[in-house]
């Protein structure tokens, strides 16, 4: 089977925690309480909550829909469920949301450069530097990008504890009233908060990737409770600092935030936000290159180098294509409706398919038998 | 045109005597005229001792001249330890050439008879005090040029019979005598097997040094970072095979290489176990510390005087900006200037005899430095920032990986003056890729950070007590963990 990876090429299983949970953290740290806050305002947070125990349930979903595939990953499984041709066409619809995916990553990312730092740069220039160091990190093969990974969970960690000055001026009655909003408004602030929660369904290529990959759930789920922690942590610090009218004309919050963080020897701590923020978003550029490249070895065969290539071509183009802030606005709903689709409709879809077949498949031996 | 060479140098293989007679140093002569040169003596001058000649080979033969008949007649009363017969003429130039003496008789046609006189001892120098890796506390003697006297020296440190010495030659031309040696029943086989194969499969003219080895033997020779650990300190080395790695030797160089080494490893000095743990601990995070600050203190200087000087608070950024107010070239200039005539400083120093090159480096340091900043050339805080990250540089043990660390920084300072903060980050992170990439012998650089391997931390970032650190480090895979016993807590009450 081609899905078999070599024991060489595998990571050991709880780096299953750092390969999620730095795919799901991403850019969308940066701006999500803005969006959230049009629903549920003040409440948002139950939302954000709400989001993260579905994606838990998505996590257990994942598992075990990947347990019945014969080479381990969504591929081998779609060919096994649709035959070649179908499978192949699925696969593609994989590829799409790889490109999207990453390009909202880098596109978004390119955006706080061109606004906050330097306003007189070309985006293809931010955009090509990031896509040079992912490529050479890609082609390195899987037990790099977990090690970049691992790094680059670590180091934006170090920042968290910076949340502490604006808790200095928190005004904590602004949590207040609590669940005063109706079922519609959590709906809206929940499928505004998706795209926050997207990077997990990539666990349905690197899966084969991991030693003991069965015993590994526990650590991904150990990943999305570790990202819903984060997430609430900031929201709730969002909250208490500004008010609502406030936070729904801030454009980037968490950049407000971190701007009243002042030493001695740093007077704009933002620009430290920014650069780090460099590490938060790479892990998910990595993978989604990889798993892109990937489809297109597996699926049409191409060789790996090609198969790269190709990849980070699509997604330069994908993240020069769009242009002005109202199309990086479009493009955040296109993957917040592709891979809310994704996540929460065609993985529950594709288990109860699986399940369908091998029931049949089982039924049909006993007969036979 | 490639197979006629190829050919010419399997020819070059087999020697005669009518080549070596072509030297001048070679010496053939008859020693009982009277006999009508019955017995024939040959040997190079240059190798062999003349000394034992005269005083031993000599008197002996004239002692038995009735016995001269028959090599094995020779043989029997020859007073040396490694007197070997053949029948090849090739071979027995090959011999004569590791210094033996050639004794032949007419009438016994083509055998030879060879008596080792080799003088390996003359010509080398008489000191082996460490002098490119010193150390203030702990042993100042280090390897020499002669292989016997290294191996000599590790033996006496480490007298047991587990310590294993494969010989191997190296050099078509050369013919480098090469040690690999390793602890039996420590080492992981595969190793040892690894290196004896990367050993024997490459082929090259002269060895002039272990060093070279590094780039031709490692795992990727395309990379900055030294991939093998070579040092001449004897300690560093019994600490290298006692940890259960595999260490090269080869004659004519002063430098041991030890493998697989990871990146950790080229921090640690000699020093650290020899002072508490707590002080080799901080002086151990003090070097990583100005490795960082080394690296990328010149390229944030450069990132956020060319693009974010908002990031500096005004009190600061008052001096900056007066320090580089006549200063008319960008940042990057400036820095790559200074960094330039500190590596000019450091590689003149290298080159001159050493009582001038400190004299001139320390004037040479002051007067441009001063003189620079006088004529607006640099700033005043450049100056420092760029003078303290040469200092950090030169923290690193090991020599090698310090002229990586001078390297490294000036892509950094490119990358900051193109694209500020983005580049240095980019940068990082492409240097994190490249570093977990890169493998040892087959073992990953950057263990036991990653692949994370929590029993080994002991002895990595820190140096941990000896109480704690008494397993060996197990991504050397070897063949037994436990080092030795830690004194128990219960023995600590000695009082009664």
């Amino acid at each position: 089977m081609s899905g078999t990876v070599k024991e060489s090429n595998q990571v050991s299983g709880y780096f299953t925690w750092f390969l999620v949970h730095a795919v799901q953290t991403g850019i969308g740290i940066l701006n999500y309480q803005q969006k959230i806050v049009h629903g549920a305002e003040q409440d948002a947070w139950v939302s954000v909550l709400f989001v993260g125990v579905c994606m838990h349930l998505v996590v257990w979903m994942m598992f075990r829909l990947l347990r019945m595939a014969d080479g381990g990953d969504i591929l081998s499984l779609h060919r096994q469920l649709f035959g070649p041709i179908a499978g192949t066409c699925a696969s593609g619809l994989l590829f799409v949301y790889c490109v999207l995916f990453c390009a909202g990553q880098i596109r978004q990312y390119g955006e706080i450069l061109h606004v906050w730092v330097f306003p007189d740069a070309p985006l293809w220039q931010s955009a090509l530097i990031i896509f040079a160091v992912a490529g050479y990190i890609v082609s390195g093969g899987f037990r790099v990008i977990t090690g970049i990974c691992l790094v680059c969970v670590l180091i934006p960690s170090l920042i968290l504890p910076t949340l502490y000055f604006p808790l200095q001026y928190a005004h904590w009655l602004n949590l207040l009233p609590l669940w005063n909003h109706r079922l519609e408004d959590y709906a809206q602030s929940a499928i505004h908060s998706i795209n926050l929660y997207l990077g997990p369904e990539f666990l349905l290529f690197f899966y084969p990737f991991i030693k003991n990959n069965t015993k590994a759930q526990k650590w991904a789920h150990l990943a999305v409770f570790h990202s819903t922690v984060i997430y609430m942590v900031i929201l709730v610090g969002t909250f208490v600092y500004f008010n609502m009218q406030q936070l729904r004309h801030t454009v980037w919050p968490s950049l407000i935030l971190s701007k009243i963080i002042r030493y001695t020897i740093v007077e704009r701590f933002d620009y430290i936000y920014i650069f780090n923020w460099l590490f938060v978003i790479f892990p998910g550029c990595c993978i989604s290159i990889w798993a892109g490249a990937r489809i297109l070895n597996q699926t049409l065969k191409l060789p790996k180098k090609w198969a790269l290539w190709v990849t980070l071509l699509v997604m330069i183009v994908a993240v020069l294509w769009v242009r002005s802030p109202v199309r990086i606005e479009r493009l955040e709903n296109i993957i917040m409706l592709f891979g809310g689709t994704l996540t929460f409709a065609y993985i529950p879809l594709l288990l109860v398919i699986a399940s369908a077949v091998q029931a049949v498949k089982r039924r049909h031996t006993a007969r036979s038998d | 045109m490639d197979h006629s060479d190829e050919k010419k140098r399997q020819d070059g293989g087999r020697f005669t005597l009518e080549l070596a007679r072509k030297s001048s140093d070679f010496h053939e002569f008859s020693p009982f005229e009277d006999d009508e040169g019955l017995l024939q003596i040959a040997f190079y001058r240059s190798l062999v001792s003349t000394d034992k000649v005269t005083h031993f080979l000599l008197p002996a033969l004239q002692q038995h001249r009735d016995r001269l008949q028959h090599p094995e007649g020779i043989r029997e009363f020859l007073p040396f330890a490694e007197v070997t017969q053949t029948d090849e003429e090739s071979e027995a130039v090959t011999k004569i050439m590791e210094g033996f003496v050639l004794l032949r008789i007419r009438s016994a046609g083509g055998r030879y008879l060879l008596a080792n006189l080799v003088n390996s001892q003359s010509g080398q120098r008489q000191s082996n005090d460490t002098e490119n890796e010193s150390s203030v506390i702990g042993p100042k003697a280090g390897f020499v040029e002669n292989l016997d006297t290294n191996l000599h020296l590790l033996r006496q440190k480490l007298p047991t019979p587990r310590l294993i010495i494969e010989a191997l030659t190296i050099g078509s031309h050369s013919k480098t005598q090469v040690a690999l040696v390793y602890l039996e029943g420590v080492t992981n086989k595969e190793y040892v097997q690894t290196m004896r194969q990367r050993l024997q499969a490459f082929d090259i003219e002269a060895l002039y040094d272990t060093s070279q080895l590094e780039e031709i033997l490692s795992d990727d020779s395309n990379t900055l970072f030294p991939l093998f650990l070579s040092t001449e300190r004897i300690d560093r080395i019994v600490y290298a095979i006692t940890s259960g790695q595999v260490v090269v030797f080869s004659n004519g160089s002063p430098y041991a290489m030890a493998a697989p080494a990871n990146f950790l490893g080229f921090f640690a000095s000699p020093e650290d176990y020899y002072m508490p743990w707590v002080l080799g601990s901080f002086f151990r995070l003090i070097r990583l510390l100005s490795v960082m600050f080394s690296i990328f203190a010149t390229p944030m200087y450069v990132a956020v005087m060319t693009f974010h000087y908002e990031v500096i608070p005004e009190s600061i950024l008052g001096p900056l900006i007066q320090s580089r107010i006549h200063v008319p070239f960008p940042p990057v200039v400036e820095v790559i200037f200074l960094e330039i005539t500190i590596d000019l400083l450091r590689e003149a120093g290298a080159r001159l005899p050493s009582k001038i090159g400190q004299t001139l480096g320390i004037v040479g340091g002051i007067v441009i430095g001063e003189a620079s900043v006088q004529a607006a050339l640099s700033s005043n805080i450049l100056l420092i920032i760029v003078a303290l990250s040469a200092l950090a540089s030169f923290t690193t043990p090991n020599y090698k990986m310090a002229n990586t660390i001078r390297l490294l920084r000036f892509p950094f300072v490119l990358l900051s003056a193109f694209w500020g903060g983005l580049g240095i980050t980019a940068g990082f992170l492409l240097m994190m890729g490249h570093l977990i990439r890169l493998k040892s012998l087959g073992m990953p650089y950057v263990v036991p950070l990653y692949p994370f391997r929590k029993g080994n931390l002991d002895d990595s970032v820190i140096r941990a007590s000896y109480q704690y650190s008494y397993h060996r480090n197990l991504f050397l895979r070897p063949l037994s963990g436990f080092r030795y016993r830690p004194r128990s807590r219960k023995e600590d009450r000695d009082v009664e």
